[in-house]
Formats: structure tokens, C-alpha cells, sequence
């Protein structure tokens, strides 16, 4: 199985993103199509397009006037189950049509023989679950043609038998499987703050020239632990997280989440607003 | 029937249909064959799909299994835009578990 | 293909029997057998997780459990609207809790989840007072398919132009791509009508007013839920039924001679329910 993105592929995915987006959500549509807001990207959420229809329709219209990047919660890229290509080749059309910038999913697995739970669940970190998952994820970029970013979670439960931290195993996979890494920065600091580690240990293990991609969304707080719910605005660990991850990574798109009780499109814009300010000055 | 007939109905729909292939107008019998209720080109439906955690009854409670459970009752709201004979009265209140039997 | 790790086979099986939404017995206890595995599944999947200081298993576990029935119970509330407001919104989510430990997902788009609930409806005793329901369900999940349906071209006319008109009589015509034929006994489509969001004009709907025959379709970008005339639908249950066009004229000129199938078909393909065609195998050579 090889792992070349050929020169065609390359040129297909050509299309380059920069600054900070917004998380693309059906309530903002009629808005963003209307008023054009200056936001340098978006990016789409992939599964609720694999069908067609009337939002595949909206989302040609977006594409018209701006970049996109394809993010999904579908792949199960960390389950037992074989990949789903029904799924992936829908996915593989997708992008054909719409032409993102890049394709992402989660380190993760949401199905077991044949049952979905719709939801991301976490992975033990250990040698074999590493070239297992390794292996798949190059299987689907064989597919696809073209590196795909896989983005770290908010696992809610570890595993006792766990021999490698989350940071040690994703960086091993993003080697192993030749591929990116969507940094969710968000996720690093609630899973440090609910599994008690130092969230500067995990970004100083993870290669730089890897992280294509950042995410910033709200958590919200459980009194003690915390929630990966995407309904509050960027709270302030992590602002503080993200402005150590610009020093080291250096100026990477970084994209607003915003999926439980959605505001107005301009709330996004200033929290864009405010993550560019912690850009270093051009 | 006579196979004529069924023949001669198959000619003149295919002959008229092929040609409206050549032709781009639409006649109005066509769109006042068309009673319906419609919604714009430009309605929008959520996405379904997405990436954060769901807060469904999950604050801190050990199972959803344990939830004190609901009960359960038709409420009165839009029925009462229904009206005719085939309409109850509300149900009494009945607890989940029972309507499951 | 990769093979996947043994372990891991048995860590998200149990991860998957301790996470998912189980059914409920009638006494409100959940049916020991099932029980007994979920609970087992629990207990073995506890022996497995790291203690945490910030963050119990019990707490992960019901993160975990309450993300699933919420994601699973949100795509239900979102794809039936109009069941939602003809019930309320507490009955509703006490049904979709029912429904989501019945029913798992068998897909990675929830926009596929949700297909039973009209049928499940059908046996809920707590909405026998609404016997409309299941079919206001109906109503709804068919626009949902068909919104979010892949857009196809429409008639091929050179296409059709080339069949010689010795096979004419073969042609099958389709109607538009996951177009569906929806009949009831009650006025569902008022009832869907007048919940829609920004419905003006009298919101009151008469259960005596008689049933209701629909064809859900998609002209385009348009999701149309159409009021086909009697002689439309009995045309429209031929052509759904594969007929050959010959076919459906013999029948008509047979048993409706009143219904003029040759005048009717070119106001079909004008309409845009004529999508496609395909020709029948001869019968006899």
C-alpha cells in the first residue's frame, strides 16, 4: 500500500488556506452567502454533505466564494470494523466536487460491527493499536489520494493498559502513517485538566511541520472535570495553550468550532478576531 | 380491447413527448397540473452531523439507565389546531417504561 | 487490509455494550438478561480504565452514554419536526429515548437514523389518541429523504428520440429519483402543512376532511410534496410499478378508458415527473 500523493492529487489540493476560520454550520448560510463576511476559509463538516441534495447545493455556493477544508466524523479510522468504503468513496466524490484544501477526521473509532454510536471514542495507546491504525489511515489515503489530518480528541476514559501517552502515540502515528495532524487545542487542555497532565509536555512531543491545522472551540465546565461541547466561547487556559502552540508551530489555520447553541455568525468573527491577535504582528 | 388502440395511445404520447424535446416551453397545463404545497429552493435543514461532545443528561449522573424517568403525556399545544371526531383527549399520563410492554 | 488486534475487538465490544442505549422492560427495570450484559459489559470495561483524580469512570461513562442518546435523539427531534410540535416537546424526547434503546445506528450519518419511527409509532400506546401520527412520520421522513437526495439529470430527450418506435411500447418510464407515493387516511399534509415554520392562513385542520394521496419529489433544488388528481395517482402507482409503457396503456384503455394515458404523458414529462427510462425485456420473442 503506498502513501505517494501524486503530482495530479497534489494539484488538486493545491488550493491553500490561511488565518483563521470559521466552522461552517447550516444556521449561517443565508448570511454568509448574503454578506460575504471577510473570513479567509471554512470548513465544511463532510458528513452532512455525502448524500447531495439541497445542502451539497449550499455548500457549491460557499465554494464559490471561499476556500474549504473537509472535516468528518465518520471514518471510525480506529475501529475493528473494516473501513466503510461506501462511506469513503462518498467522501472521495465530495472532494472531488468541492476541492477542499485538505480532509480530516478523528483519532478515533465510533462503530463496532456495524453499530454506530455516533460519537468519537478513544483509542488505547499502545504498539500494536499504532500500526494497526497506521496501516488504516494509509489505506484510506491510498483511497482518497492524498495526506489526510487526523485530529486528537477529548477522551473522557483511559485505558489502564495504555503503554504510550496520547502525545508519544500521535506522534509515532503521524510518522507511521505519513500523515497530518489537526491540533485541537481545546481537546489538549480539557483532556490534561480531566486526566491531570501537563499540556506543555504534549506539545512539545508533537512535530512541528506535521500540525496543518488547529482548532479552538469552549468547553464547558463540569466543576472538576471538563466537557467538549463546542457551545461556549474559547476560554481562557485555552487561549493561553494556543498562544504556546503558535510560538512552536508557528502561524498555522486555526478554525472557530462552534456546534451547541450556535450564536450569530458575527460572535465566530470576533472570536476569529480574537485568536488572529495572538498572531505574531506581519 | 383492440391492440390497435393501445398501439395508436403509444405513438402520439411518444410522438409528443419527443417532441417537446425539441422545444423549451412549457405549456400552462403542465404547471397548473401542479397543486402542492412547496417549500423554497432556499430553505436550510441542520446539519446533523458534528464533532462535540452532546450534553444529553450526562452531568455527572452514573447511567442514563438510573435517570429519574420520564413521564410522558400528549401535550394539548398544536392539537388543538385538529379538530373532528377522530381526535381524543390527551392521554393520561404514562410512564415510559409501561408504553414499552 | 489491516487485521485488527484481538484485544481491541474485545475492548470496543465491551466499550461499545457498556456505552450503548439499552432497552427497558415494563416495569421500568431494564430486562435482566440485558442487564446482566450490560452491566457485566460495565464492570469489565471499569476494570480496564485508568482511575482518575479529576474524573470518575461513572462520569466518563455516562459522558459517553448521554453523548450517544443525545446526538441519536437530536437527529430524531430535527427530521420530525411536525411530530415534535404535534406531541410537545417532553413527549417527544421521552418517545425518542424509547425509540434510541430500541434502535441502533447502522450508519456514520445520522441524517440515515430514525428510518422506524413511523412503524414504531404505530405500536407506541402512549400516541394511540393521534392514530395520524405514524403517517405524519411518513410525510416526514420522506421529505428528508428526498431534500437531501443526490440531484440526477433529467429526461435524456435525444436519448429517448433514438429508441426506435417499434420498441416504444418496451420503454419504462422512471419517475424522479427517490420520488415517494405516500397515501393516508387522514389530511396529513395539512397537518404538515400548517406546523411548518411561517405557515400563515387558518391553522385549523378538519380529521374529517378525508385522506390524503402525495407524491414527495424534488424538482431540482425544489422539495415539492404534490396533490396528484385520482387519474395522476392511479397513473402514478403504474409507473412506480415498473409497467412498460404498452403495458399501462393496455390497462388504462381496459379498465379507465376515461383517463387519456397519451395526453397525460407529455404534461408528466412538462411537470418533471419523468426522470428516466429504461426498455423492458420483450415478453415474447
Amino acid at each position: 500500500m503506498g502513501t505517494v500523493v501524486t503530482s495530479q492529487v497534489a494539484s488538486r489540493l493545491s488550493q491553500s488556506i490561511q488565518g483563521v476560520g470559521i466552522g461552517l454550520r447550516s444556521q449561517h448560510y443565508a448570511h454568509i452567502l448574503t454578506h460575504q463576511p471577510d473570513i479567509p476559509w471554512l470548513e465544511a463538516l463532510s458528513d452532512n454533505y455525502l448524500g447531495g441534495g439541497l445542502p451539497l447545493h449550499h455548500l457549491e455556493q460557499i465554494r464559490a466564494i471561499y476556500p474549504l477544508t473537509l472535516h468528518g466524523v465518520g471514518l471510525s479510522l480506529g475501529s475493528v470494523d473494516p473501513i466503510n468504503l461506501d462511506y469513503l468513496a462518498r467522501l472521495k466524490t465530495l472532494a472531488d466536487r468541492i476541492e477542499p484544501a485538505h480532509i480530516s477526521d478523528h483519532l478515533c473509532w465510533s462503530s463496532v460491527q456495524g453499530n454506530y454510536f455516533n460519537d468519537l471514542a478513544p483509542l488505547p495507546y499502545t504498539e500494536t493499536v499504532l500500526d494497526y491504525v497506521a496501516e488504516r489511515i494509509l489505506q484510506v489515503q491510498d483511497f482518497l489520494g492524498c495526506r489526510i489530518l487526523v485530529e486528537n480528541l477529548s477522551p473522557y476514559l483511559q485505558f489502564r493498559h495504555n503503554s504510550l501517552t496520547e502525545w508519544d502515540f500521535i506522534a509515532a502515528l503521524l510518522d507511521k502513517a505519513d500523515c497530518y495532524l489537526l491540533l485541537d487545542i481545546n481537546n489538549v487542555y480539557v483532556n490534561a485538566t480531566n486526566h491531570g497532565f501537563d499540556p506543555l509536555d504534549y506539545l512539545l512531543a508533537i512535530p512541528p511541520e506535521r500540525v496543518k491545522e488547529i482548532h479552538l472551540a469552549g468547553y464547558e465546565d463540569q466543576g472538576g472535570f471538563l466537557f467538549d461541547t463546542h457551545g461556549y466561547p474559547v476560554q481562557t487556559g485555552v487561549w493561553q495553550l494556543y498562544q504556546v502552540a503558535l510560538e512552536r508551530f508557528g502561524s498555522v489555520p486555526t478554525l472557530i468550532e462552534w456546534d451547541t447553541d450556535i450564536p450569530a455568525f458575527e460572535v465566530l468573527m470576533a472570536e476569529a478576531e480574537k485568536a488572529l491577535a495572538y498572531w505574531p504582528q506581519a | 380491447m383492440k391492440p390497435s388502440k393501445q398501439a395508436a395511445a403509444v405513438t402520439v404520447a411518444l410522438s409528443s413527448v419527443i417532441a417537446l424535446g425539441l422545444q423549451t416551453v412549457t405549456t400552462q397545463e403542465a404547471l397548473a397540473g401542479k397543486p402542492g404545497f412547496e417549500k423554497c429552493a432556499g430553505i436550510v435543514k441542520a446539519g446533523l452531523n458534528d464533532c462535540g461532545t452532546s450534553k444529553h443528561d450526562c452531568s455527572g449522573k452514573a447511567t442514563v439507565d438510573n435517570d429519574p424517568e420520564e413521564w410522558i403525556y400528549v401535550a394539548a399545544g398544536t392539537c388543538e389546531k385538529l379538530v373532528g371526531s377522530t381526535l381524543k383527549a390527551p392521554a393520561e399520563p404514562v410512564e415510559e417504561a409501561t408504553a414499552e410492554s | 487490509m489491516a487485521t485488527p488486534p484481538s484485544e481491541l475487538r474485545q475492548l470496543q465490544t465491551l466499550f461499545y455494550q457498556a456505552i450503548a442505549p439499552q432497552p427497558k422492560a415494563s416495569n421500568g427495570a431494564t430486562p435482566s438478561n440485558q442487564a446482566s450484559s450490560n452491566q457485566d459489559a460495565i464492570a469489565q470495561l471499569a476494570a480496564q480504565i485508568r482511575i482518575q483524580d479529576k474524573l470518575s469512570f461513572e462520569q466518563g461513562l455516562a459522558a459517553y452514554q448521554g453523548s450517544v442518546m443525545g446526538k441519536l435523539t437530536r437527529a430524531l427531534e430535527e427530521i420530525y419536526p411536525v411530530c415534535c410540535c404535534l406531541v410537545g416537546a417532553e413527549f417527544f424526547a421521552a418517545m425518542s429515548r424509547v425509540y434510541v434503546r430500541k434502535y441502533s445506528s447502522h450508519s456514520p450519518d445520522l441524517g440515515d437514523y430514525g428510518e422506524q419511527l413511523p412503524s414504531f409509532l404505530e405500536q407506541f400506546e402512549p400516541a394511540a389518541a393521534l392514530p395520524y401520527l405514524p403517517d405524519v412520520a411518513r410525510l416526514e421522513w420522506s421529505w428528508h429523504r428526498v431534500f437531501n437526495a443526490m440531484d440526477r439529470p433529467g429526461l435524456d430527450f435525444p436519448a429517448l428520440a433514438n429508441i426506435p418506435p417499434e420498441q416504444w411500447e418496451q420503454i419504462r418510464f422512471e419517475l424522479p429519483h427517490n420520488s415517494i407515493l405516500l397515501a393516508s387516511p387522514y389530511p396529513i399534509h395539512r397537518i404538515w402543512q400548517v406546523n411548518q415554520p411561517g405557515y400563515v392562513g387558518s391553522a385549523a385542520v378538519n380529521l374529517e376532511q378525508g385522506g390524503a394521496q402525495l407524491l414527495i419529489w424534488r424538482d431540482r433544488l425544489e422539495t415539492r410534496i404534490d396533490l396528484p388528481s385520482e387519474a395522476d395517482w392511479q397513473l402514478l402507482q403504474a409507473f412506480a410499478a415498473g409497467q412498460s409503457f404498452g403495458e399501462i396503456c393496455a390497462q388504462f384503455l381496459n379498465q379507465e378508458p376515461e383517463i387519456d394515458v397519451a395526453a397525460q404523458l407529455p404534461i408528466w414529462v412538462q411537470r418533471g415527473w419523468i426522470t428516466g427510462f429504461s426498455i423492458a425485456e420483450m415478453a415474447d420473442p
